[in-house]
This record gives structure tokens, sequence and C-alpha cells, in this order.
């Protein structure tokens, strides 16, 4: 299975290289198999809470989510795996994963 | 108005009940309405494209049944991918357009979206995902009305219902 660890070196390499890093107050990865049974890594990129504005229009979305699957499918290799990125603010990841999360 | 346009809208409006505190019961449906939304437009469209002619319903509806929410994913995964199983390689006409592959990757998405909201109870949906979601379904219209018609959006409509047979 991937590798959790090398993913998320890989994320925190290239952060600079994402739009608004400014933004991104870290993110939770998950890896494991999906609904159909693919080997599937999940990425949460969590935003400060007072920069998710700079995100949020779509294709600035698009852009981030794009980079962080190019970045997850390499740091797999050669694992094919599917990637799905979804964003939170960092008081509602708190809210759901705990208090002490430190991205 | 068509059920998959209805669903859009249900998605729309469940993604904005209880202003403040929303319940997981209105995002997981709206994240599942947002993905059968998608799910029945292109299998509409698919089921129109094989059996053409307007009072050919209960034919076009044996066709709807055939169609598997995985073939589909490994269709759309072809196609965003771009990696085309032979058999279609000469239909699409040139390179797959960014607004095909765009919605192949939101169908896949979503597909895995409606699942956890069905099914996975361990898992929070935040408004801004589900938002998200329902917002990238919104686009799925726009990209295939963009592709619906040409070579490529022809060639994905066969590769939903036959995916799997297309590597033989």
């Amino acid at each position: 299975m991937v590798g959790h660890a090398a993913i998320r070196e890989q994320l925190a390499a290239h952060r600079d290289e994402l739009p608004f890093p400014a933004a991104i107050a870290g993110w939770d990865v998950k890896v494991g198999r999906d609904a159909t049974g693919d080997a599937a890594v999940w990425v949460w990129i969590v935003l400060h809470d007072d920069l998710v504005s700079q995100v949020w229009p779509l294709q600035t979305r698009d852009e981030m989510r794009d980079q962080v699957r190019d970045l997850v499918t390499h740091a797999a290799a050669p694992i094919e795996v599917q990637v799905y990125v979804r964003f939170r603010s960092e008081s509602e990841h708190k809210g759901i994963v705990g208090e002490d999360w430190a991205g | 108005m068509s059920l998959h346009k209805d669903l859009l809208d249900q998605a729309g409006h469940l993604v904005k009940r209880e202003r403040k505190r929303p319940k997981q019961a209105s995002l997981r449906r709206a994240v599942s309405a947002a993905y059968y939304a998608v799910f029945h437009l292109l299998i509409d469209a698919a089921s129109r494209f094989v059996v053409r002619g307007s009072n050919r319903a209960e034919l076009r509806y044996a066709v709807t049944r055939a169609f598997d929410h995985g073939e589909m994913k490994s269709a759309a995964n072809s196609f965003k991918g771009g990696t085309l199983p032979s058999t279609l390689q000469g239909a699409t006409g040139g390179p797959i357009p960014p607004e095909l592959r765009r919605l192949c990757e939101t169908f896949i998405e979503l597909q895995q979206a409606r699942h956890e909201a069905d099914y996975d109870l361990t898992r929070e949906f935040t408004r801004r995902e589900a938002q998200d979601l329902v917002t990238r379904a919104e686009r799925a219209f726009q990209d295939w009305t963009a592709v619906s018609g040409t070579p490529s959006g022809d060639a994905f409509l066969v590769a939903l219902l036959l995916r799997k047979k297309l590597d033989r």
C-alpha cells in the first residue's frame, strides 16, 4: 500500500509551489481502498480560517486540487492510486478530528 | 424539467439548509443528490445516443438499467487520464477536451463522496465540502454541454456502457 509518510513529505516539500501556500494550515492524509476497491489516497487541505476566501474561487481550488493530485500520484508511483482532494477550514477540521490537530 | 436537473436543484437546496448548523442528513443527501444528478445526466445522454427516436422510451429505459457504477468509473478513469482502450483511440477525433477530462474527474470524486455520504457513518461532512461537491456537479453539467455531440463525447457515452468489453 502507498506510504502515508512519503505522501506527507511530498506535499510538504512542494507546499510553496501551490496557489496561496500561506493559506494552508496543513493537511490530513488517509490511505486505503475506495468504494470500488481501488488503492486510494484522501487529502484534506486544511486552510487558515481567515484565509479560506483566497482559495475559495473554483478555479483556485481546481489548481490546488490538480497540483496536490499530481504530487500524490508521483509519491505513490508505481502504485496507481485514486486521489480524492477535499478542503476544510482549520476550525472545521479541528471540530471533527480534535483540537490537538497540528497540521 | 428532467430528473437529472431536478436532482441537481435538490442538491443545491439541501446543501443550504439549516443556516447555522447544517445537519449531516442534509449534507449527505446533498452529496448523494449531486452524484446522482451527474449519473442520470450521463446515462440519459448515453441511452439517447444508443436508442434514437421520440417513441422509444421503454427501450431507452431498458438501456439505462444496464449501466454499472463501477464500469462508469472505469470509463471516466480512461478518459480522465487519456489511456483509452485501443478500440476507442481512433474514435475521439483528437485529444480528449479539458472539459471532458474535468467531467470525468468530477464524476469519480462524486461517486466516492456519494458512497461515503450514504454508507460511512464515521465520516463527517462539512457544509464547505458538500458545497464544493455540489458546485462541481453544477459545472459538470456545463462541461457535458461543451462536449455533447462531439466525437470525444460520443466515445465517452459508449465507454460508459461498454468499458470492460472494449478491452477485448
